[in-house]
C-alpha cells in the first residue's frame, strides 16, 4: 500500500439540467421507464462549455477545497474520452488556464473510458515521490458523441467533471488495481476519425457512441465485483468492512445486484446517478467529491472507488483516509 | 429441477415462492423486466454452469421456458 493522501477534491457541472419528461419529448421513452431500468432522472448537459471548461472549474474547486494554489501543482492527469482536440491535450489547455505554464510541470491526458479516473489515480499514486503534487480530473463532454435521436443511449448519459489533489501524505494509504481486455466488437465504441481519404476511401468523421447494453451489463456486474475483490487482495480488509463504496454510476440495476451477489448492504453504496446520469470519467470524480462535500467521508475510514467502461477497462481504488 | 430453478429465481429477485409454477409469465406474473431477465440469465449461467445467449433470453415467456432452455443445454 501506498502512503498517499488525497487532500481535497471538487467537482462542477453545466447549466443545463435534461429531465426524463425532457427527453419524453424527442423520443420515443418515458421517466417510468428510464427510472425502472436505470434510475435516472436527470442529467445536465452543456450548451456553452467544453471539456476543458468543465475540467477547470473542478480543478479550481478541488485546489480551493485542498487549501492549496495552482503553483503547488506539478502534475496534471486528466481522464477524458471527449477532449476538446486531438492536440493540445485537456490537461495542458488546464494548466494554462490555471495559469501556471511557467511552473515545471508534467501534464497529459489517459483514455480509459468508463475506468478512466481509476487508471488516471493509479498513473499518479505511481509518479508521486518524483513529483510532489497531482491534479487528476475526470472530465467529460458526453454530449457531443450522444445521439440525441437513438433512446438506447440518450437516456444514460451527461456531461460534467470531477477532481482531486493526490500528494504523499503518512496519515492516509491507498492500494490500486485496474485490468483491461481488448474488445474490437463493438460492444461499447465510439469509433474516432477514419483513415484519410487520400488513402483510404472513406470520410472523416467521428461516429457517435454506440452500445449492447444487455452485453455491457453482464461484463459491468462481473467487473464491479472482480475489481474490489482484487483491489483488498493483500490490504487485509474484506468488502464487509469498507465503509463506503464509490462505484461508477452507469445504472442503478448494475450496482444494486452487484450489492445482492456480494450481500452488501445499498446504503454502503454511494449513489448520485439519479441527478447526473453516467458522465464517463467524471462520474466516480464527481460522486468522490459530492459525498466528502456531504460528510460521508471521514478520517479513519475504509473506502473503495470501483470502476468500469469501454475498451474494455476496469479498476478500483482503496482507501484508508 | 424446478426447485433448483424456483431457487435461483428468487435469489435472482424478491418474489413468494408460491407464485413461481411452471405456468407463471416472467413480465405479467413475475414482474420480471428485460434487466431482471439478464439478472436472471446470470444466475442460471453459474448455478447450472451454462452459457445463455441474449436472444435466449429474450425469448423467455414463462416458468416452463426456463427449464426447457435450462434442460436443453445440459444436454
Ligand atoms: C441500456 C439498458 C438500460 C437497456 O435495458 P435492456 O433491458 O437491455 O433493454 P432492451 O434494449 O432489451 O429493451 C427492453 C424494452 O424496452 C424498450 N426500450 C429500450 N430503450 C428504451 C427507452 N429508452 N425508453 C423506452 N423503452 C425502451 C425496448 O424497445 C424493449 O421493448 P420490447 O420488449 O417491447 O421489445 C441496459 O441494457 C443497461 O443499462 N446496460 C448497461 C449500459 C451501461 O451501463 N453502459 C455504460 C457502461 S460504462
Amino acid at each position: 500500500m501506498k502512503n498517499i493522501e488525497i487532500a481535497g477534491s471538487g467537482y462542477a457541472v453545466p447549466g443545463r439540467c435534461i429531465t426524463n419528461h425532457d427527453l419524453e419529448k424527442t423520443v420515443d421513452t418515458s421517466d417510468e421507464w428510464i427510472t425502472a431500468r436505470t434510475g435516472i432522472s436527470t442529467r445536465y448537459v452543456s450548451e456553452t462549455e467544453n471539456t476543458v471548461s468543465l475540467g477547470c472549474r473542478a480543478a479550481v474547486n478541488a485546489i480551493a477545497n485542498a487549501g492549496i494554489t495552482p503553483a503547488d501543482i506539478d502534475l496534471i492527469i486528466v481522464a477524458t474520452m471527449t477532449g476538446d482536440n486531438l492536440t493540445p491535450s485537456t490537461a495542458c489547455l488546464i494548466q494554462e488556464k490555471l495559469g501556471i505554464n511557467s511552473r515545471h510541470v508534467m501534464a497529459f491526458d489517459i483514455n480509459a473510458a468508463c475506468s478512466g479516473f481509476i487508471y488516471a489515480m493509479h498513473i499518479a499514486s505511481a509518479m508521486l515521490g518524483q513529483y510532489r503534487c497531482a491534479l487528476v480530473i475526470g472530465a467529460e463532454t458526453l454530449s457531443k458523441i450522444i445521439d440525441w435521436t437513438d433512446r438506447n443511449t440518450c437516456v444514460l448519459f451527461g456531461d460534467g467533471a470531477g477532481a482531486v489533489i493526490m500528494r504523499p501524505g503518512e496519515k492516509s494509504h491507498m492500494a490500486f488495481y485496474a485490468d483491461s481486455a481488448g474488445d474490437s466488437s463493438g460492444t461499447l465504441q465510439a469509433t474516432g476519425p477514419l483513415l484519410h481519404p487520400a488513402l483510404e476511401n472513406c470520410q472523416r468523421t467521428f461516429g457517435y457512441l454506440h452500445m449492447d447494453g444487455k452485453e455491457v451489463f453482464r461484463f459491468a456486474v462481473k467487473a464491479i465485483e472482480d475489481s474490489i475483490h482484487h483491489v483488498l487482495e493483500g490490504t487485509g480488509v474484506t468488502p464487509e468492512e469498507i465503509d463506503l463504496i464509490i462505484p461508477h454510476q452507469a445504472n442503478i440495476r448494475i450496482i444494486s445486484y452487484v450489492a445482492r451477489k456480494m450481500g452488501l448492504p445499498m446504503e454502503k453504496f454511494f449513489i448520485n446517478l439519479d441527478t447526473f446520469g453516467n458522465t464517463s470519467a467524471a462520474s466516480i470524480a464527481i460522486a468522490f467529491a459530492q459525498a466528502q462535500q456531504q460528510g460521508l467521508i471521514r478520517p479513519g475510514m475504509k473506502i473503495v472507488l470501483v470502476g468500469f467502461g469501454a475498451g474494455f477497462t476496469n479498476g478500483a481504488v482503496y482507501i484508508r483516509m | 429441477m424446478l426447485e433448483q430453478v424456483k431457487k435461483v429465481i428468487m435469489d435472482a429477485i424478491s418474489v413468494e415462492e408460491e407464485l413461481i409454477t411452471p405456468q407463471a409469465r416472467l413480465s405479467e406474473d413475475l414482474g420480471i423486466d428485460s434487466l431482471s431477465a439478464v439478472e436472471l440469465s446470470l444466475e442460471l449461467e453459474t448455478e447450472f454452469d451454462i452459457r445463455i445467449e441474449d436472444e435466449e433470453i429474450s425469448a423467455l415467456v414463462t416458468v416452463q421456458d426456463i427449464l426447457d432452455l435450462v434442460n436443453s443445454k445440459k444436454q
